[in-house]
């Protein structure tokens, strides 16, 4: 396995970018709709889960899932993903949850499983309170009572549990596929 | 599907260079709106109606787009001010209402930008930035790949179909979300992963290599991208001094 950036490693990172966008646009058309902010990111939790522990399965790399992530926020930014269309803030938010999502992994890679749980749901269970830091810093008036209120256990437990589903369907969708000439080919 | 927003025109802003428009619209306009002082607001205002105006796209049209975004986001922001902030309930709600415009010029800037920039413009741009061209090629490569993957989703949606799969999403259908999802999921991934070896062998067959040199695209800024530049700079400056 060659330990760069392959041209196919790249390619593979850029076309699941461009595949999050597209299972994002039917929550994207919702939001569209409604004009609720961040309503997307709401609805589009399981792709989103299942995506980026995906990423980090095909290309063991530190920094795939953030590129993924970015590529998806940086084609998101004339659509209604992830905050309305030209909100810039979009792109630092979507690579830092890549972000997250490597760090994880890069601790937890000898045991696939338990990262892709874990990768799943720690990005659903911090996605509110990144959203809210968001709108602390751009000065949102209540935005600490209201990451104190995102901040109740109850709370941070379920979107952990709906999250860790969405990793588990992840690994299972990985694992059917795993032993395929496709993934060989991008992991090599 | 991703062009939805942009509206074709031959305006002066249609034709500014995209580093322009990233810089102005997406940075030094929403920065000034958010750090201005309240006294400021109505130039910034003012700045934004000269600039819909010019891009020849009409009121009308942007308040279509864009009203789902705005009236929430006032009342939500307005809301949040009376409930949260200090003060008597007068402060509050100015408070509330200045914050709120702020929002607005952040999004109206914002949408402005998705209106007169052609989605293909941002790879391009991205490349001449002298980022590492590795990430260019791979962003150029995203934009490329969703019609292809589109149709590939289409495609296996009615084979699903055809195999006498039950894809609609209702709350009866609930239980069965999961291996539904996993039955579209590993042939949409097998799929793209497919097209992007392919990609790649294309890339590599032609020379293409991650940590080498190649050929960024020509772009120079024009007159009018400076005097843009310039009137959008000195409008940050002036939302930077605080007033006495």
């Amino acid at each position: 396995m060659k330990k760069g950036w392959t041209t196919t490693k790249l390619i593979a990172a850029g076309s699941l970018g461009a595949l999050r966008l597209i299972t994002a646009l039917p929550g994207a058309a919702i939001a569209g709709v409604t004009g609720i902010p961040f309503l997307s990111g709401a609805i589009n939790f399981l792709s989103a889960g299942i995506l980026y522990s995906i990423t980090c399965l095909i290309i063991p790399k530190f920094g795939a899932a953030t590129l993924m992530a970015s590529i998806f926020s940086i084609l998101a930014i004339p659509l209604p993903l992830m905050g309305p269309p030209g909100f810039l803030p979009k792109v630092i938010l979507g690579a830092v949850y890549g972000l997250l999502a490597d760090i994880v992994f890069l601790f937890l890679k000898k045991k696939k499983r338990l990262a892709s749980v874990a990768i799943g749901s720690i990005s659903s269970a911090f996605a509110p309170i990144v959203s809210l830091g968001l709108g602390y810093y751009l000065g949102l008036p209540g935005a600490i009572d209201l990451i104190k209120m995102f901040f109740k256990l109850e709370i941070f437990i379920s979107g952990a549990i709906v999250g860790a589903i969405a990793g588990y369907l992840g690994w299972l969708i990985y694992s059917k596929i795993e032993n395929t000439t496709i993934i060989k080919r991008v992991q090599s | 599907m991703i062009k939805q927003l942009y509206i074709q025109k031959a305006s002066i802003i249609h034709e500014l260079d995209f580093w322009t428009k990233f810089l102005c619209f997406l940075l030094l306009l929403p920065l000034s709106a958010f750090i201005a002082p309240a006294k400021l607001l109505p130039l910034l205002v003012l700045v934004f109606i000269i600039l819909l105006l010019a891009s020849k796209i009409g009121l009308e049209k942007f308040w279509q787009n864009t009203r789902l975004y705005h009236i929430p986001i006032t009342i939500g922001v307005i809301l949040l001010s009376l409930a949260f902030s200090p003060g008597i309930l007068q402060e509050r709600f100015i408070y509330g209402l200045i914050l709120a415009i702020r929002f607005i010029l952040l999004i109206s800037f914002g949408v402005i930008f998705s209106m007169v920039t052609n989605p293909i413009e941002i790879p391009g741009g991205f490349l001449r930035a002298r980022l590492p061209h590795k990430y260019g090629i791979t962003l150029m490569v995203g934009y490329r790949m969703i019609p292809l993957i589109s149709d590939k989703i289409s495609t296996i949606i009615d084979a699903q179909k055809a195999r006498g799969a039950e894809i609609k999403l209702s709350l009866k259908n609930l239980p069965k979300l999961a291996p539904l999802v996993a039955s579209l999921m590993i042939p949409i991934l097998h799929s793209t992963l497919e097209t992007s070896v392919r990609l790649s062998d294309t890339l590599i067959s032609r020379g293409y290599n991650p940590e080498g040199k190649i050929t960024v695209p020509p772009g120079r800024l024009k007159k009018e991208d400076l005097v843009f530049l310039f009137i959008s700079i000195i409008i940050l400056i002036l939302a930077l001094i605080k007033p006495l």
